[in-house]
């Protein structure tokens, strides 16, 4: 489906006031081919599968998980994609509860993220198993054994609250797309609109049916919020970042380590988001002024997430060194001058120094994509610093032991994050209602943004004389149009 | 009903490794190789950790015999998601093996790191296949694996002693290190009987339990080695 055929099937074009207000969008300009891109990120994905394949075949022996580092990258990438899920799910619900016109392009790229990342990582707590066949031990159903799964493990109450959260954000997620999947039917074969009217349940874009939407939307969004993606993310994170501290440190310094986890968290999932919404618009190759807006403002709270980040790491790191045991000061040494200093600086780097770097050279063809490249990889090399740190320094130092991760685990990691690229950018292609929609106050977040400027601006969002209006030089410098 | 425990008297531990052969022998432990080895992934539910104090010339050894405790309180029972491992009536920290997905948190949770994987499928060179156990399952990848105090000796001598008609005598039951030992460290028994061997020793005043402050509340006691 090209880029034409669905604006207008989705009417988003139509409804926004994007048309009005940039007059530089190359409306012309044709989708640009995909078909590469989509084929590096099959070939990748199916090539990871291929890699699980052989680890399932040899054993979990292929990885460089040892005794007594028995967890690693699975799990470290496990908990990686749950935070940039459940930074999706509170990001569009508090987008939908409380959110301003320039911050609702967003909500579609959060929810697409959350249900997204929530299906790449729930795949590797299967990856993760030592026999993977018998996942079906952790399903609570009734069986002729009268076995159920052990309601008291952590692990048990991480897979009914994804499945809850599942649950509620396919809900979320189907209720925003009624509208859309209504346009979708327009011009389509008989068939095939009557198969997008039953999906929609009829949507007849009524006023009173749009009343009622909004209705379920604020609904859906304050039972998300406080009963799924909130207590997912907070009792899956304390729960992992407590994994072995607990013995460790005392109680203040091990809570830290959890927040330090959550703002990763957070830190991964905003860094999604500007990666999606950067990759969407160098697929449609329009320049639009509510994108480069969002973008320009995401970039600017990764950075200001980032260096709390950063601050509550080092805290976290320093924990160690406040306390008399040799074992917890073994910790803090491995962190940041011994075997695992190279991961931990490089991951700060990732996450601080990169992005900043980037700043200093605007307008570089992909440079947009650096940033959230370079965040997430750090916030996932800091989420595996977590798990084998406490891990590789048990009580018995006896055993003490590094880990190092093996080609399969890293490639199938990497191809778990080919994996998201390839069924956003599916999903992007095929699914309507992607355009960014403006509230009626965006004209007022533009008119606050020309303060200052000497030109005047008209209703059409143009400046006297040729130069397009540049609303987002007040927020990032140097950003060419 | 008996409540097996063990004592280790680290005054009489030579650090010898007979102990840990002979748990090989019994349970079916394979051995990995020198490179799976040197990544950390031996098998040895008994191992006896080596700590060396002092400087040359004051130089001392100590050996601490380390296998899984059979907590009463056991961390790694908790946070098994498919109740793969359970604390029995006789005070045994069991594993089934049926039940393993693998998933790993009891190794991650246990304090002592006594818990074992089997990382690829265990392999006996010809013929040292010819010399495994038949009263021990082998275990295939996936599973995780400890020290089960031989019960596997411990259903014998109970199944022996019901055909009687009569109770476990002390040492009648017997795990394979503990019989294995030569210097005799290595203690097995009914702690619920007062009169067994493994009482007495438990009740000395050189007795203390390994990591005790973690709450784990384990069922071997050590004896502190003398001076």
């Amino acid at each position: 489906m090209d880029l034409a055929t669905r604006r207008e099937r989705s009417g988003g074009f139509q409804e926004s006031a994007r048309d009005q207000l940039s007059p530089s969008t190359p409306q012309g300009l044709a989708e640009k081919n995909s078909l590469p891109l989509f084929a590096l990120l099959l070939g990748l994905a199916m090539a990871g599968g291929g890699a699980w394949l052989v680890q399932i075949l040899l054993g979990i022996g292929v990885t460089g998980k040892n005794r007594p580092v028995f967890w690693g990258g699975y799990i470290a990438s496990y908990i990686f994609w749950m935070g940039v899920s459940s930074t999706g799910g509170i990001c569009s619900s508090t987008i939908r509860l409380w959110g301003r016109g320039s911050w609702f392009p967003l909500l579609r790229f959060a929810e697409w993220t959350a249900l997204l990342a929530l299906c790449v990582g729930a795949l590797f707590p299967l990856v993760h198993l030592g026999r993977p066949a018998l996942f079906y031990a952790l399903v609570p159903m009734p069986n002729s054994r009268f076995l159920w799964p052990n309601f008291h493990s952590p692990l048990v109450w991480d897979f009914l609250g994804i499945n809850a959260y599942l649950l509620g954000l396919l809900a979320q997620l189907y209720l925003s797309l009624l509208p859309d999947l209504a346009r979708a039917g327009r011009g389509n074969p008989r068939i095939v609109a009557k198969i997008f009217q039953l999906v929609s349940l009829r949507w007849g874009n009524t006023p009173e049916e749009k009343q009622i939407l909004k209705k379920a939307g604020t609904i859906t969004a304050f039972l998300m919020l406080p009963a799924a993606a909130i207590p997912l993310s907070i009792s899956l994170h304390l729960v992992f970042s407590l994994n072995g501290k607990q013995l460790i440190f005392p109680w203040p310094l091990a809570v830290l380590s959890g927040v330090q986890f959550l703002s990763g968290a957070l830190l991964s999932g905003l860094a999604a988001f500007t990666l999606l919404v950067a990759l969407a618009g160098r697929l449609d190759r329009t320049v639009s002024q509510s994108r480069l807006l969002l973008l320009s403002r995401l970039n600017r709270l990764l950075k200001d997430v980032a260096l709390g980040w950063v601050a509550l790491t080092f805290l976290n790191g320093q924990a160690g060194w406040i306390s008399d045991s040799p074992g917890k000061q073994a910790m803090a040494d491995a962190l940041l001058s011994g075997d695992y200093c190279g991961m931990f600086w490089s991951a700060l780097l990732l996450v601080v120094a990169v992005p900043f770097l980037g700043s200093l050279v605007p307008g570089k063809r992909g440079i947009e994509l650096l940033p959230p490249l370079s965040i997430l990889t750090g916030v996932w090399m800091d989420r595996l610093l977590a798990i084998v740190i406490p891990l590789s320094h048990p009580l018995l130092s006896y055993n003490s032991r590094i880990y190092h991760p093996s080609a399969v685990e890293l490639f199938i990691v990497l191809a778990s994050f080919m994996l998201f690229g390839l069924i956003f950018l599916v999903s992007y292609k095929v699914l309507p209602g992607w355009e960014f929609r403006l509230e009626a106050n965006f004209q007022k977040e533009l008119d606050d943004a020309s303060k200052g400027r000497k030109e005047p601006i008209d209703e059409n969002g143009k400046r006297a004389g040729n130069k397009p209006p540049n609303v987002l030089e007040k927020y990032n410098p140097g950003l060419e149009l | 009903m008996p409540q097996w425990g063990m004592v280790v008297d680290l005054d009489r531990c030579t650090g010898c490794e007979a102990c840990v052969t002979a748990c090989h022998a019994e349970n079916n432990i394979p051995t990995v190789g020198p490179e799976e080895a040197g990544k950390g992934r031996a098998h040895h539910w008994i191992r006896v950790e080596r700590y060396w104090e002092g400087e040359f010339p004051e130089i001392k050894a100590r050996f601490l015999p380390v296998f899984c405790q059979q907590c009463d309180a056991a961390p790694c029972e908790t946070v098994c998601p498919v109740y793969a491992t359970y604390h029995s009536k006789e005070g045994l920290n069991a594993q089934v093996y049926n039940r393993c997905v693998g998933t790993r948190f009891c190794a991650n949770s246990c304090p002592y790191t006594v818990r074992f994987f089997n990382w690829f499928d265990p392999e006996w060179p010809s013929p040292l296949g010819e010399q495994l156990n038949p009263d021990v399952s082998v275990r295939g990848r996936g599973i995780m694996e400890k020290c089960t105090f031989c019960v596997q000796r411990i259903r014998r001598a109970e199944d022996k002693a019901k055909d009687e008609g009569r109770s476990v005598r002390d040492g009648e039951a017997n795990t394979a290190c503990a019989q294995a030992c030569p210097a005799e460290a290595l203690v097995f028994g009914d702690l619920s009987d007062p009169e067994s061997q493994v009482s007495k020793l438990a009740g000395e005043s050189r007795g203390f339990k390994l990591l005790e402050e973690s709450g784990t509340r384990p069922r071997v006691v050590y004896l502190k080695k003398g001076r």
